[in-house]
């Protein structure tokens, strides 16, 4: 009787063993899978060429921009502020307007640029939708600290909602709340 | 209507290039004494250190906003007579009206041109 005991102690436990065994190779399998789609990603890639090229094409088109407004306004206050006679303000004029035009070329680099970031940005998508499907990636929000959530919202109720905005009011709609709210 | 364009005239806008527009809005209304600050908070310093005749207020900035800066004029004895005018792109209704609750004496929505700015400083300052 304790021999048959024993025996069946001993097969619960190889099945045991088995099962065990069994699932450990399921892990390592998802752990290969993951892996590759690690690899998938790019992450070097991504982080070292991508993203970098991408932040400094931003960075151009924000300075080609600016630049490009500071020649338009500098134009502007220099013909607005000049004594000159007719005729010296004329050739002022149109001395400065080609100046304007020039200023105006900022719109074939931004649009270079940020086409190139828009490309990225939809590379980098592509990558992170074929890695979630391998890794089986369930939908959640991501986890974030209470001090960036709250730097978030701050953001968040900061961003303009003027133009553009469709609860935006026009001017005289804000001129008619002044006058007539509480 | 006439305007004391002698009246010195805080500009308060985180980005320069606005603050140069509005500069130079004034200038061409004949505005001279016209200074500028990045933030409420640099306001507030530049309001203590000098007695305006308006403040022009963006909305957003960091780290104080235009309507932080308006509720801490408004509850400043010294400076709660300051005439005020937010010059911003939020138009949204809840933000007009807490800006008039607040204290706020015209309220103008970006984009605007000289005229508006124009008309609504003759509003506030006219005689």
């Amino acid at each position: 009787m304790a021999d048959v005991a024993q025996v069946m102690d001993s097969s619960r436990c190889d099945a045991s063993y088995d099962a065990l065994a069994r699932d450990i190779d399921a892990v390592a399998i998802h752990i290969n899978e993951l892996r590759h789609a690690i690899n998938g990603l790019g992450i070097l890639d991504m982080t070292n060429r991508k993203l970098s090229a991408a932040q400094i094409d931003l960075n151009d088109a924000i300075t080609v921009t600016r630049n490009a407004t500071d020649m338009v306004l500098e134009t502007a206050e220099t013909l607005l502020a000049s004594p000159l006679s007719n005729c010296d303000y004329r050739a002022l004029v149109e001395e400065r307007m080609i100046g304007l035009m020039e200023a105006c070329s900022f719109q074939d680099l931004t649009g270079q640029r940020l086409t190139r970031v828009s490309q990225t940005l939809g590379v980098i998508e592509e990558r992170l939708k074929t890695f979630a499907t391998l890794a089986r990636v369930k939908p959640c929000e991501p986890q974030r600290g209470a001090e960036e959530t709250m730097l978030d919202e701050r953001k968040a109720r900061q961003l303009l909602h003027g133009p553009g905005c469709p609860d935006g009011l026009e001017q005289d709609s804000v001129d008619y709340l002044l006058r007539f709210t509480g | 209507m006439a305007l004391d364009t002698s009246m010195p005239i805080l500009v308060v806008d985180d980005y320069q290039t606005m603050v140069r527009i509005i500069k130079n809005l004034l200038k061409q209304l004949g505005f001279e004494d016209v200074d500028d600050a990045a933030d409420g908070t640099a306001a507030i310093g530049k309001l203590k250190q000098k007695k305006y005749g308006l403040v022009i207020s963006d909305w957003n900035m960091e780290p104080m906003t235009g309507y932080e800066l308006l509720r801490h004029v408004r509850a400043d004895d010294s400076l709660r007579s300051t005439p005020f005018i937010m010059v911003t792109a939020e138009s949204k209704t809840e933000n007009v009206i807490a800006a008039k609750k607040a204290g706020v004496n015209n309220y103008i929505v970006k984009p605007f041109n000289a005229q508006t700015l124009k008309t609504k400083i003759e509003a506030v300052c006219g005689a």
